[in-house]
């Protein structure tokens, strides 16, 4: 591998780190013993910066793997009907709990969020899974996926048709995205299932690999297709789950990711592509985040603007680059 | 060895293949004729474990298929298909050397690996373009390098299904020389589908002609006068 692309990534990766840590939204000097700055660092700060990078890793990961198991350079995490899931559980939740006393607590709001985004992810991953039990993983699994999505955005929009305007408010910002939601134990639940997610990942892409030469043809090469299609779903349900669950729908970084990916490097080791994957989903979550918040402006953009407008040229330049 | 005895192919409710016996000994390189749809890639995918023996048995060296484990199938028997593949953004080289997965467990010596691989892409002529990425190549040469990659997988029995599709009149006539030559060198059993009727004469030693359910082995080229 030509090691120092990867270096320079790594060192891109570490710059945008202390940018978004130190300097995003505003100047905090590390070496100055002022309380505020050392609150601000360790209970909005770093939480945030760890929260960009697992959103942008598990993001990264899932497309990559979606994208080679349909062997389609459009998939994403999003295109199972995952997102949409979680969105209308969520939804139910901020909008349908506004009448429940008890949901009135934000602690328990942030909670119950979490655990709606999560559930109505893993809803319509079970679903995926039934359909692709029957129908195997062909682009009908995808298109079972968007138009799920159809469906449930159909409801979307009559909730939100029915909401009252706080309410819906809400709901949209999560809608936009966020990496500032995740507060101490969250965090850490967080960060834990997205080191299972990698980690499984990682176990997968070797039996991955040999499947560019077909599943059939893997199969004979000693591939448990359908157990690693099967443990693909899974792992990129729940890298996409918890994503979700507590950062809200994000945009574009699963889908743009692993094609930015292959532009700069073109390998059959998938462990490395792996690796070259995660680190540029993690960056590219920096990125989005110090974009979207920089001192010049004053307001915040929300994550969802910044990652379109970063990931939607590059998936638009991809499609239109490709000979057919 | 190699044995069918009594074998039965069906797809869903219809039988595309009846009673089908015979035994092949090593060093023979079969040939295998028939319309389209009549069940020759049935048959060869049944061969190779992607579908289930229903009625009769097929036997390797006098072990029924199913009772080998996946993974000692997939250091006794390589498959080809004729379907594209679609990733484009590997080198021709690693492609071929994907043919190594079932031995990644009982790692052999790198030299002898590499002798082979750097072989097998020699036998298919595909040396002087082993470097480049699979989108800068064409169709006949990328079918030639998953050939390659079968033959890496280093099996005693190669079950080919029309793996001419996509080559050119000299390539094709290479190919069969090239099948034939390693079936009797190297003493493998090769099974090759193909429409490729006269060449199929011309270099199979054992025919197998499949027609209204029934396949008709023979040693000498009468199949394709039939056609």
């Amino acid at each position: 591998m030509k090691n120092s692309k990867l270096i320079w990534l790594a060192l891109l990766l570490l710059v945008l780190l202390f940018l978004d840590t130190f300097c995003i939204p505003t100047f905090i000097n590390p070496f100055t013993e002022f309380e505020f700055s050392e609150t601000l660092l360790y209970s909005i700060r770093i939480p945030k910066v760890l929260t960009a990078i697992s959103a942008g890793m598990a993001l990264a990961a899932g497309g990559l793997m979606l994208q080679q198991l349909f062997k389609n350079p459009l998939a994403g995490p999003y295109v199972l009907g995952v997102s949409s899931g979680a969105s209308l559980a969520v939804g139910m939740v901020i909008i349908g709990g506004a009448s429940i006393p008890f949901l009135h607590s934000v602690y328990i709001q942030s909670i119950s969020i979490a655990v709606a985004g999560f559930i109505g992810a893993f809803v319509v991953l079970i679903l995926a899974l039934i359909v692709s039990y029957r129908f195997g993983y062909s682009y009908i699994l995808l298109l079972f996926g968007v138009v799920v999505g159809q469906i449930l955005g159909a409801f979307q929009t009559l909730i939100d048709y029915l909401a009252n305007p706080t309410d819906l408010k809400q709901f949209s910002l999560w809608n936009m995205g966020s990496f500032y939601n995740t507060i101490d134990w969250s965090l850490y639940i967080m960060l834990f299932f997205v080191l299972i997610g990698i980690i499984w990942s990682f176990s997968l892409m070797k039996p991955l690999s040999i499947m560019i030469l077909g599943n059939e043809v893997a199969f004979t090469l000693g591939v448990k297709t359908k157990q690693v299609s099967l443990q693909i779903l899974m792992c990129t349900g729940l890298l996409t789950g918890v994503i979700t669950a507590f950062c809200g729908p994000i945009a574009f970084i699963g889908m743009a990711v692993p094609n930015v990916a292959r532009m700069i490097y073109r390998t059959a080791n998938f462990k490395k592509l792996l690796l070259l994957n995660i680190t540029i989903g993690a960056a590219m979550a920096l990125l989005c985040d110090i974009l979207g918040n920089l001192p010049i402006f004053d307001f915040h953009l929300p994550i969802n603007v910044s990652t379109a407008l970063i990931g939607g040229p590059i998936v638009l330049f991809i499609l239109l680059k490709r000979k057919y | 060895m190699l044995k069918f005895t009594g074998l039965r192919i069906k797809r869903k409710d219809h039988t595309l293949i009846e009673n089908f016996n015979v035994e092949v000994n090593s060093g023979q390189f079969i040939v295998l004729t028939g319309a389209n749809g009549t069940g020759k890639s049935t048959l060869l995918k049944t061969m190779v474990g992607l579908l289930p023996v229903g009625e009769g048995e097929i036997e390797i060296n006098k072990r029924r298929i199913n009772d080998y484990t996946h993974e000692e199938r997939s250091r006794l028997i390589a498959y080809i298909n004729s379907k594209k593949i679609e990733e484009e953004y590997i080198r021709v080289i690693d492609l071929v050397r994907l043919g190594r997965y079932p031995y990644l467990k009982v790692a052999g010596q790198p030299a002898e690996v590499n002798a082979n691989i750097a072989s097998s892409i020699k036998a298919l002529g595909i040396d002087k373009i082993q470097n480049k990425f699979l989108n800068e190549i064409s169709d006949g040469e990328l079918q030639k390098a998953a050939i390659a990659r079968a033959l890496v997988q280093d099996t005693p029995f190669l079950v080919m299904d029309e793996p001419t599709a996509f080559l050119d009149y000299p390539s094709k006539k290479e190919l069969f020389h090239l099948l034939k030559r390693l079936a009797l060198e190297k003493s493998k059993i090769i099974i090759c589908a193909t429409h490729d009727v006269e060449l199929a004469a011309l270099y199979g030693n054992q025919y197998w002609h499949l027609d209204n359910k029934v396949i008709s082995v023979s040693d000498k080229s009468i199949a394709w006068t039939k056609i």
